[in-house]
């Protein structure tokens, strides 16, 4: 098991020395070169196959996985959990990846400088309390929350689009995803740090217009951004699960909701489109509308403003 | 300016609008003193939500706010709409914008008075900080800590100054959020890391500032409030230390604590006086203390508003706060002074809200469908719910206030235990009962608690069940029988519709008793040994005595275990005075099939036996190690069962299905010690070859030793201190059978007592109890007539009158009791006939055959009729004949259940393979494995052999490995290894065993299972919920949750507990208190598109509708959905409701265990679902690839999405894949298989 640090997965190097990293990755992105070369010198870990970094091992509380390039952030993260290399909150960060990718495997476009993300959620299938039981069903809208929280803590002023698409104005400026294959669950997040997807580029059914993530403090470098983000997103999660019944989760999740009271197009699985009213969230999460006033709650499906 | 008075101000304020910028149970108190004092008219807002709430009846008129929920906060929106309605004055109430300190300032600029403090002194007081300063510059105490956010560093130095433990509290947080208790340096690091992401997380501001914690503190509060002009009036104070996690449940003043002295109370208005002075507050305010144990306060904060408790200070003093707070806001000036404002009263506040505090106070919100309020004199209700009113989730839980006042403190005491009692909201959980709880408590009566109080009594606090009136209760479970027609409890399916033909009202005519001279012989209260005394002395004079099974073993045989407690009351004072040397009245599958069916707690059933029917002896059956289950228990369980069953039963009949007698042991040690109990270990019988009276009496010997062993006697001794049961449970063994046993035992051990119980299956039940009577037994098994079907025990005047005519024996019964008692049992029993017992009843004499006992016969038929496998019946009693002859054990619970199971299998599966011709091959080889020795057997035989057990289950493969006991006649052959454990056969043989499983079985943690109950119930379990929960778990939880919704069903009436009520009949019925209740049903609806129903009924002289779930919900699904069976590994089901996106496969295909075979996406969440084994895929129920087509899928939740089926056989020549299994060809390139 990989312990809290950073490190460099040395297949995922793209053939170059790590010591090169700094500069090729300059080619690729400035901000990349100066994480790396914040990073340097790098060593060899006591798990084969990773090279650790002695420079910054402080503030990561987590282990993060860095691959200059790969298919996808998700397959690698499931395979590291599966072969117990990344613990809960265990991550991968990848400088690109050819295959990124968002909900329903929609493409996501991965250009250097953003943040592509994925890590290992905790397991609460042995939880005996009330979160044990609602997890399940509460899980999108916890990740959601606990990043948007994390965020604002690094001062950014995000809402949630239901479930956990993160909102900056009414830009879009990351999201997320949840995969969950054998009871293990990874979370894909990518987070437009640098660029993001021209007006005329998106999907004619994409919910709002791309932007990029203002945070105050200036800080946007990927890894830079990510370690603050983990750390934070643990606290938070661990400190409302202790301290939170999944009731009052949710009101606390309703307070960080996007568009509520607005009119909204709802788009459900296949060709059904039907504008309502958001009200708020029910106990299990799912999104309560009001459709020509009858109330109903919506689980799955995506929802864009009129 | 002139001060106005208060009369001026109700001049000027008369007929104008006042809006109360809130709702719920504020703006309904507020808009009631606006109208009833000035004359004004009471404007409130309300959202869409709420605009028909009842706290909407308070006002005239009502400002909408829209449909967003959140609106109320939304104070320019207010501000605007109330400009535009000629709005004089705005209320805050309390929560939403009330502390919102640019709320007077934004009326101010709107030219709207403000009903509240002014912004600056507002933000002053409100503020924890500034307050802090404040009170130090006017040397009010405030609680060591820091002067505002700190950082870590800073917070250890602090620390360190004022000393652990203390608090982290965050700058944003407020009524008792975001509080962090730090007790030691060392966890001052995770636990500021902790706390400043949740401040963040809540209140969207992570600063955290220091403070020293208090141990053992009341929270005080002062009431304050002031006019325009410097007046400043200082109420009592109000006690609010009965707190959870910061936020008060109770309050009272004055308070009742004996510390609590004059003087304190004048210094604390004191300080209060000169904080509101000082930054010329107007208005009301609370300024609240911390008090430690010596009387020391501290100022925490002060609240800028009107208060939830205010209430409780306006019953002390006999006024209107929020009068006098809106008169002031209008310039008049404050007419309270310290001499025409005294004191008078003692009032206490109950915080009523809609939580569940069982689950850890989570809000539910739900239709309100009973509301009965409490009155009378010394009560006050202030609430913002009703009957029928649909409490909403959007908003707090709180929903009433229950304020009582008195003149004393136990007044207000017994006035709250009082009005909680009469207070009754259903429909949604409150905190009504937990109340009761406070209140009942000796420390809070004693007035001796702090803050901690919930947190340290909590577990006697939660110890409550939340139960409506009984009546209610039961009539609510009547009217759901009666909705759907059937009892769903009785777990016998949909057995009846709504209009189905009755057997009618059941009213029993109960006959008197016969007067009769009749003498009992034996008694309950006898010590054992003078019982078996007078067993051995009838004996020698010719009497046999006889045990009625009629409410246990009969009615379980005959009538699928179903006989009520309710019945029993009926039959048992009857059966108590027939003169049986016992009732059996318990034990076997009649103790599961309480809680499984009859919602009833066993032991309880037990206990009212011994009250109804005090005199005779009670019986009980249990099955050695599997004690009241069906599978092997730890000893520990058994004992704790052991001794509760030695409380409520006189004989404890035991036996062992192996007959391996150290099963019994733990058993043995509980009744052997007491001197009031009778051990009657049990000979389980067959009647086959190996299993003769030579055979049976080794097991004697076993028994005579492992009870001498026990008790520390000889052997001689033992086996005058117990009886020997001979159990034929099947109702096998022919009369000279019995005759040569009994005669055997009684001559090998004449002191010994011996009970003869057998079934009627062969028809042959009077002949051999007679020569069992006849060889020696002192004590026959039998029943009353009427309940007699022909799989139970035989009927008890024929048996008795055999014994007496034909062998020449005498009873001692009362013949003409029995006679009544069955004259009331012929009243009861068409109702369990008709809906308990529809399948076969008739005699059986194949029985001797296939050897199933009992009522294992009809339900096994049952089985395979409900399975679809009637016509393979034959063939599975054919293949139970044979392997009773290969695997050797006898067929009692639950090796017969082991015995059927492997028959069952073992012919569906032939059947299923290679249909009739395939079953037909197996019996056939049966035949020839029982019929020729070892060696005349050809290597096809040997092989087609090891089809008998392919198909197996585990309990089977258990039994074979020695898991359940010794078997009796050694272990089988190996081949029978080779055909059920197929490849691992020579490991199983190197596994057995033939210790007793006690030996091996762990004790099981009864702490941490107790626990585990106790959290499932919110409240400790009784010693026999624990015991229950220890043998059936989960249908004790269902019982247990069962009698706390709908109380003690034995209440209900035999007919409706099966058949329901009728529209307009009227049904009598009593609770458990005696109390008479009449409930007739109005009407019933026809399901709406949701399947409820609802039953509107009158019960006793309240009309109640209730809502039943009478049908499914119209799904969108045009078709039922086909759902994944979770036993069958080639069922993939969706794991969650959501929308299917990919689906991988097709039919045909071929897949690996590991593959992902579709993807179901909710919520962005997205699951995969993969191939658990390797096979084909053989149905693909629904299919989609988004990707492609946009197009998602709604599926179910455990709806069947793909079906696979084995892995298909490989042409050997072309390794081309077959498509069925019953190929001779290769279709691909001809090759014969």
């Amino acid at each position: 098991m990989l312990p809290p640090g950073i490190f460099l997965w040395e297949q995922g190097c793209g053939g170059f020395a790590p010591s090169d990293f700094p500069r090729s990755l300059a080619e690729l992105h400035p901000n990349w070169a100066s994480d790396m070369d914040s990073l340097q010198p790098w060593d060899s870990s006591d798990v084969p196959g990773f090279l650790q970094s002695y420079a910054s091992a402080e503030d990561a509380e987590t282990p993060i996985v860095v691959c200059c390039d790969c298919p996808t952030t998700m397959d690698l993260a499931f395979r590291f959990a599966e072969e117990e290399l990344l613990p809960e909150w265990g991550s991968v960060v990848a400088v690109t990846q050819q295959e990124g990718r968002g909900q329903l495997r929609r493409h996501w476009v991965s250009p250097p400088g953003n943040l592509h993300v994925s890590v290992v959620m905790p397991g609460y299938t042995g939880r005996h309390d009330l979160w044990g039981d609602c997890m399940a069903a509460l899980q999108p809208l916890v990740a959601g929350y606990v990043f948007v929280a994390a965020l604002e803590q690094m001062g950014a002023h995000i809402k949630l689009k239901w479930p956990n698409d993160f909102l900056q104005g009414e830009r879009k400026v990351g999201g997320m995803l949840l995969e969950e294959r054998n009871g293990v669950i990874v979370l894909g997040m990518g987070i437009n740090l640098v660029a993001s997807p021209d007006d005329s580029e998106m999907r004619k059914d994409s919910a709002a217009k791309a932007g990029i993530l203002q945070l105050s403090a200036g800080r946007s470098t990927p890894l830079g951004v990510w370690k603050c983000l983990v750390n934070r997103s643990k606290n938070i999660y661990t400190a409302l699960i202790d301290a939170f019944s999944p009731s009052e989760f949710i009101s606390l999740a309703a307070e960080r909701l996007a568009w509520v009271g607005r009119l909204i197009l709802v788009r459900e699985g296949g060709d059904q489109v039907y504008q309502a009213r958001i009200m708020g969230l029910s106990s299990d999460g799912g999104l309560v509308l009001d459709r020509n006033g009858r109330k109903e709650t919506l689980y799955s499906g995506s929802i864009l403003p009129v | 300016m002139k001060p106005k008075s208060f009369d001026q101000v109700l001049e000027e304020i008369r007929g104008k609008r006042i809006l109360v910028a809130n709702r719920g149970i504020p703006a309904r108190r507020i808009c009631r003193s606006i109208t009833e004092m000035f004359d004004a008219i009471a404007v409130m807002t309300a959202t869409d939500v709420d605009k028909t709430s009842p706290a909407t009846s308070g006002a005239n008129e009502l400002l909408m706010l829209g449909s967003n929920p959140r609106a109320y906060l939304d104070l320019d929106r207010v501000i605007r709409e109330a400009k535009a309605r000629d709005i004089v004055a705005i209320h805050p109430g309390w929560g939403f914008g009330a502390e919102d300190d640019t709320f007077p300032k934004r009326c101010e600029e709107a030219g709207i008075i403000f009903i509240g403090p002014r912004q600056e002194p507002m933000r002053i007081l409100g503020n924890k900080v500034a307050v802090r300063a404040l009170a130090k510059e006017q040397g009010v105490p405030v609680v060591p800590g820091s002067e505002g956010a700190v950082s870590i560093p800073e917070a250890r130095e602090l620390a360190k100054e004022i000393g652990f433990p203390i608090m982290l509290k965050a700058e944003g947080g407020g009524g008792g959020r975001g509080i962090y208790e730090v007790y030691e340096e060392s966890e001052l690091e995770s636990a500021f890391s902790k706390a400043s992401a949740l401040a963040q997380a809540s209140f969207g501001n992570p600063r955290l500032y220091v403070e020293k914690l208090l141990t053992s503190i009341r929270h005080i509060e002062i009431q304050v409030i002031a006019d325009t002009y410097g007046n400043v009036f200082c109420f009592d104070e109000r006690d609010c230390s009965v707190q959870r996690n910061h936020q008060k449940l109770v309050e009272i003043t004055p308070s009742p604590w004996p510390t609590y002295s004059e003087e304190l109370r004048e210094q604390l208005k004191e300080y209060s006086r000169r904080l509101i002075q000082a930054v010329g507050y107007h208005s009301l305010a609370t300024v609240e203390f911390l008090v430690d144990q010596e009387g020391t306060p501290y100022l925490i904060e002060v609240n800028t508003r009107l208060q939830v408790e205010h209430g409780i200070t306006e019953c002390r003093y006999g006024i209107d706060l929020v009068e006098e707070q809106i008169a002031t806001a209008f310039g008049s000036e404050l007419r309270f002074n310290e001499e025409n404002t005294k004191p008078y009263q003692w009032a206490m506040q109950c915080r009523i809200n809609c939580e569940d505090p069982q689950k850890d106070f989570s809000p539910n919100a739900g239709r309100i469908t009973r509301y009965v309020s409490p009155g009378g004199q010394g009560v006050r209700i202030d609430s913002c719910v009703s009957d029928g009113y649909r409490f909403p989730s959007n908003y707090d839980s709180a929903a009433a206030l229950l304020i009582t006042y008195g003149n004393s403190w136990n007044k207000i005491v017994s006035l709250t235990q009082r009005a909680l009692r009469e207070y009754m909201i259903s429909g949604v959980k409150t905190t009504i009962p937990f109340h009761r709880q406070i209140i009942g408590h000796s420390k809070f009566i004693e007035a001796d608690y702090d803050t901690n109080f919930i947190r340290k009594h909590r577990n006697e606090l939660m110890n409550y069940s939340d139960r409506e009136p009984e009546s209610l209760r039961l009539s609510r479970l009547i009217a759901e029988i009666s909705a759907k027609g059937y009892n769903e409890y009785v777990q016998l399916g949909e057995y009846r519709g709504r209009d189905d033909k009755r057997v009618g009202r059941f009213e029993p005519v109960m006959p008197d008793f016969p007067a009769t001279y009749f003498e009992p012989r034996i008694t309950r209260g006898m010590k054992r040994d003078s019982i078996l005394d007078a067993l051995r002395e009838d004996r020698e004079k010719g009497i046999v005595h006889m045990t009625d099974t009629t409410t246990r073993d009969i009615t379980q045989s005959n009538s699928g275990n179903r006989f009520r407690l309710a019945e029993d009351k009926l039959v048992g004072p009857y059966l108590d005075r027939c003169g049986f040397f016992s009732l059996e009245n318990g034990g076997g599958a009649h103790f599961h099939v309480a809680m499984l069916a009859n919602m009833t707690y066993p032991f309880t059933e037990a206990k009212k036996w011994n009250q109804f029917a005090p005199q005779t002896l009670k019986q009980i059956l249990i099955r050695s190690t599997n004690v009241l289950g069906y599978k092997p228990q730890p000893k520990n369980v058994m004992r704790m069962t052991g001794e509760m069953i030695n409380e409520h039963y006189d004989v404890i009949r035991c036996f062992d299905f192996l007959n391996h007698i150290e099963n019994m042991r733990p058993f043995a040690e509980v009744a052997l010690n007491s001197e009031a109990n009778i051990f009657e270990p049990a000979i389980s019988l067959s009647w086959a070859k190996g299993f003769d009276v030579a055979r049976y009496l080794e097991v004697t010997d076993d028994i005579v030793g492992m009870c001498a062993d026990v008790a520390g006697v000889s052997r001689d001794k033992a086996t005058r201190m117990i009886i020997l049961g001979l159990k034929d449970m099947a109702g096998v063994c022919p009369p000279r059978f019995m005759r040569e046993l009994i005669g055997s035992i009684r001559e090998k051990y004449p002191e010994l007592v011996v009970h003869s119980h057998r079934h009627y299956t062969d028809g042959l039940f009077v002949p051999t109890m007679g020569a069992a009577a006849d060889a020696g037994a002192h004590i026959v098994d039998v029943a009353i007539g009427s309940a007699v079907r022909w799989y139970g025990q035989g009927e008890v005047l024929s048996t008795a009158t055999y014994i007496e005519d034909e062998i020449g024996l005498k009873t001692n019964l009362d013949k003409d009791m029995i006679r009544a008692t069955n004259f009331v049992l012929k009243q009861i029993m068409p109702y369990y006939d008709r809906y308990t017992a529809p399948y076969f009843q008739g005699i059986d004499h194949d029985v001797v055959k296939h050897g199933m006992p009992g009522g294992a016969t009809s339900s096994s038929q049952e089985g395979a009729m409900k399975q679809g496998y009637i016509k393979l019946l034959p063939y599975m009693l054919k293949f139970l004949e044979g392997t009773r002859k290969i695997v050797r054990y006898h067929d009692v619970t639950p090796g017969s259940q082991i015995t059927w199971n492997t028959a069952f299998l073992a012919v569906t599966g032939a059947y299923k393979r290679g249909g009739e011709v395939e079953v037909r091959r197996l019996l056939n080889i049966l035949d020839i494995v029982n019929l020729c020795e070892e060696s005349a057997l050809t290597s096809y035989e040997r092989e087609a052999r090891l089809d008998l057990y392919r198909d197996s289950n585990d309990a089977f493969r258990q039994l074979l490995l020695g898991k359940y006991g010794k078997l009796p006649l050694g272990f089988p052959e190996d081949w029978v290894y080779q055909s059920a454990f197929g490849k691992s056969w020579e490991k199983a043989i190197a596994e057995r065993t033939e210790e007793s499983p006690l030996k091996t079985l762990q004790d099981v943690d009864v702490a941490a299972e107790e626990s585990a109950l106790q959290e499932r119930l919110g409240r400790y379990p009784s010693r026999e919920e624990l015991v229950m929960y220890l043998n059936h778990p989960g249908d004790a939880i269902k019982t247990i949750e069962f009698c706390d919704k709908y109380a003690n069903c034995n209440n209900v009436p035999l007919d409706a507990w099966f058949e329901g009520l009728e529209k307009g009949e009227t049904l009598h019925f009593q609770g458990d208190c005696k109390k008479p209740h009449a409930m007739r049903i109005l009407d019933i609806s026809e399901p709406d598109e949701n399947g409820m129903s609802i039953v509107r009924y009158i019960v006793d002289s309240e009309i109640v509708s209730h809502q039943v779930e009478v049908a499914d919900p119209q799904s969108s699904f045009k078709d039922a959905v086909e759902v994944a069976d979770s036993s069958n590994e080639y069922h993939m089901g969706s794991p969650c409701n959501g929308d299917l996106w990919v689906m991988h496969v097709r039919p045909g295909d071929k897949v690996k265990a590991g593959e992902e075979i579709f993807n179901v996406s909710v919520m962005k969440q997205e699951k995969a679902v993969y191939a658990p084994v390797d096979g084909i895929v053989k149905r693909v129920l629904k299919s989609a690839n988004f990707q492609e087509d946009r197009l998602m899928v709604p599926v179910k939740e455990n709806e069947l999405l793909v079906e696979l089926g084995p892995p298909a056989d490989v042409c050997p020549t072309c390794k081309e894949t077959f498509p069925t299994s019953d190929c001779r060809f290769c279709p691909s390139c001809g090759q014969k298989v």
